[in-house]
């Protein structure tokens, strides 16, 4: 379909063909999303709308299976349709080619959504082995196993118990619960694209960062410059800047920007959680954005320095304790889940020692993440040794490391929570 | 890229070397599980008693206790699932088989996998779990340390041969029961219990830790069914095998008990008594018995070897009444 739009798209010149192609192709491909993804969920929200004024309505919702990873490479290809479109890329008749772009294995099944600008022309060209990039990408793929296999998949035991016992456990659990999932969803997520851009790497592919040390982020807007970085500058592409952007009144500013949220906070589920997390975040985003101050920590924490400010540390402590906060929606199964475990948070004691298997066990890995993320802050990964003095023999040490912790401390296979959207 | 492949494969030389090692030893390794299979094949022409159940029914029933010929093989936390493959796997060797002591507790309904102790019963005695898939037991063949016990488990199996070899000179296969395993104590016809009585866990707080993990299980298990059914099952082989089957729940301390969910506690005793109606077998409930004091418990849902002596005479005495009314019969 965007296939065929982008070959229709060159073969136009008529300004009014073109942008009913473009159209057609946005319709058809958000069309084949709604349909496997947020079918059911419009169709159970009619019905329930309804059923509050006391009409019964019965009606059949698909029992369709959601094919994986179906929300990034329609991105991925929509952002094809939309650059040719623009006339920033030349739409391609290579079949292999384009189709290759959008269902790159290593991408396919949860990102990062690479623009076909930069991704599809790699496609064209002869690539040869380098030696440097493969090894790179060795270690990038190392670093995401650690962070999904040690960290995520730890982390998930623990907070799939909390979540789902939250009730009959203390505050000082739940909070440590909510954290847990901050960095199970980092680790998961973050894990995943390292492994994904590491073996792009290995096989000659340069692709985009995904994640930016996003839990370093001073404030929201900061954190949501950092954080799947290829879904977010997506949306300010092809949604945000379309919409009038920054320009405009501030009232159409603010309004562009919970329109992204909202958009973004669905395009993660058909359910009502992930929509509530974007209002949330959108929320956040309106006191930077009434102040104006939302584009003032553009570099990254502490440049050129090994520790951060006092006021720096507060800021980052701040960021993270809200971006936690809106986590929970995110992982509850219902918005009345996320209050009542909100509530238990501040109904019950917060000064007793947290309840569960042994979770202290988790942390030594979490320090380690921090530490080494801290120390690369400005690099591409955690492993990223380029323009360091690092002897050989050392390197090989810190891998063998890795790999041992790994072994030794994998949890429990867990699907990539990304898999799902 | 020759550059690549030959330093990719230095580097992978010192793993590959280190788990093959691993490998090695852990197939050589014996363990509780091994133990109890070989022993019971060794004794399979003795055998007239087995003990089913998990680590209630293996540290608190002493196989000494009783007059005819009795095996411990229960382990633990062995499921019914567990308990069925086995006796069945050995059935064909035990010619002599005359009864079989199902241990039912607490928690025995609702869950068939052992966790990650149902790779240790396909070590030892060949039993797989319908839940894993072939590729699993093939992988868990080729490398027990990656795919089998786990790295860790590995390890600790080298870091306790090690320790003990350091320490006493000898290997000990404790490695299930952990702490409160008299060192000297060595595995008698399938039985290795608890010495002395720990105080420090007798607290209310030990006791819902304790129990809550269960309940956890308990909760999310939708299992039942199909655990009832798989247990019916065995006892009609049993029963057509002319063997008797007896369903006992192990004593655990009564201020412990009090702690349990009292509709798990019905709930089990209502599916017992429907199995005990339809096969016309007996169950002996020691849950809440009187006959048991503090000090026979190690630790509140298990016996030591003072409490697993008691029980055996109890059982036996049982057994002792049933023999003399069919001898009197004939």
């Amino acid at each position: 379909m965007n296939y065929v739009a982008g070959i229709l798209l060159s073969s136009t010149e008529k300004q009014k063909n073109r942008k009913f192609i473009l159209a057609l192709s946005c319709i058809l491909s958000l069309g084949l999303l709604g349909v496997f993804k947020y079918f059911n969920f419009f169709v159970d929200n009619f019905i329930n709308s309804f059923a509050l004024i006391g009409i019964r309505l019965e009606a059949r919702t698909l029992n369709i299976i959601l094919p994986v990873g179906i929300s990034f490479y329609t991105f991925k290809a929509l952002s094809y349709t939309i650059d040719v479109y623009r006339r920033k890329l030349e739409s391609t008749k290579d079949a292999v080619a384009f189709f290759s772009f959008v269902g790159f294995f290593p991408q396919l099944l949860a990102g990062p959504i690479d623009r076909a600008t930069t991704l599809l022309p790699q496609f064209y060209t002869k690539r040869t082995f380098e030696y440097g990039k493969a090894v790179d990408g060795l270690r990038q793929i190392l670093w995401g196993f650690f962070k999904k296999v040690v960290i995520a998949d730890n982390c998930a035991i623990y907070v799939n118990q909390i979540f789902a016992n939250y009730e009959t456990l203390p505050a000082s659990t739940l909070v440590l619960g909510a954290v847990y999932f901050s960095f199970q969803i980092y680790c998961d997520f973050s894990g995943y694209s390292d492994i994904s851009i590491g073996t792009a790497r290995l096989l000659g592919f340069g692709s985009m960062k995904n994640f930016s040390v996003p839990y370093f982020s001073r404030d929201i807007a900061e954190f949501w410059r950092r954080w799947h970085i290829s879904l977010t500058s997506w949306f300010r592409d092809y949604l945000y800047i379309p919409l009038g952007g920054n320009r405009g009144t501030k009232y159409q500013v603010i309004r562009n920007t919970f329109i992204v949220f909202l958009v973004c906070g669905f395009w993660h589920g058909a359910n009502w959680t992930f929509i509530f997390w974007g209002i949330i975040n959108a929320l956040y985003f309106l006191p930077l954005l009434l102040l104006g101050t939302n584009r003032k920590n553009l570099d990254a924490v502490a440049h050129n320095k090994i520790l951060p400010t006092v006021k720096e540390v507060m800021q980052i402590l701040s960021t993270f304790a809200f971006t936690t906060l809106a986590w929970i929606f995110f992982r509850a199964e219902s918005i009345g889940h996320a209050f009542s475990y909100i509530g238990h948070i501040f109904a019950n004691s917060l000064i007793s020692a947290p309840e569960g298997s042994d979770p202290e066990k988790i942390l030594p890995f979490v320090l380690i993440l921090i530490i080494v993320e801290w120390a690369q802050r400005d690099k591409e990964h955690g492993l990223d040794f380029s323009k360091m003095n690092i002897p050989s023999f050392a390197k090989i040490m810190i891998y063998y490391a890795l790999l041992t912790i790994i072994i030794l401390f994998y949890a429990s296979q867990q699907t990539f929570l990304y898999f799902q959207f | 890229m020759n550059k690549f492949i030959y330093r990719t494969f230095l580097f992978s030389l010192i793993p590959l070397i280190i788990i093959l090692s691993l490998d090695f030893f852990a197939r050589n390794q014996s363990s509780l599980y091994k133990e109890k299979h070989e022993g019971a094949l060794k004794n399979k022409d003795f055998i007239e008693i087995i003990i089913l159940g998990n680590s209630h029914a293996h540290t608190g029933v002493d196989p000494r206790g009783f007059d005819l010929f009795t095996y411990n093989l229960a382990n633990v936390a062995q499921s019914l699932y567990f308990d069925k493959r086995i006796t069945l796997s050995l059935l064909p060797h035990l010619k002599k088989l005359k009864y079989v002591f199902i241990s039912i507790d607490y928690h025995s309904l609702y869950s068939s996998s052992q966790g990650i102790r149902d790779i240790w019963s396909y070590y030892a005695h060949g039993v797989k779990h319908n839940r894993y898939d072939e590729s699993k037991y093939l992988l868990a063949d080729i490398s027990p340390t990656l795919f089998g016990y786990t790295p860790k488990v590995v390890l600790s199996f080298l870091k306790k041969k090690i320790v003990n070899r350091l320490k006493y000179g000898k290997d000990v296969i404790d490695f299930d029961v952990g702490t409160g395993v008299n060192i000297k104590d060595t595995i008698v016809n399938g039985f290795i219990s608890f010495d002395g009585h720990r105080k420090s866990v007798f607290t209310p707080e030990r006791y819902k830790k304790r129990i809550h993990a269960f309940d956890e299980g308990i909760q999310t298990s939708d299992e039942k069914d199909e655990v009832l059914e798989d247990l019916n099952d065995f006892l009609e082989i049993l029963l057509n095998n002319n063997i008797t089957p007896i369903l006992f729940t192990a004593p655990t301390y009564r201020e412990y008990n009090k702690y349990l969910e009292e509709s798990v506690v019905n709930n089990n005793e209502r599916e017992i008594v429907k199995l005990c109606e339809k096969y016309n077998i007996k169950y002996l409930n020691f849950m809440n018995s009187d006959l048991f004091e503090k000090e026979d418990f190690y630790n509140a849902d298990h016996l030591n070897k003072q409490g697993a002596k008691k029980l055996a005479k109890i059982m036996n005495s049982f057994i002792i009444d049933i023999e003399n009314r069919s001898s009197k019969l004939q």
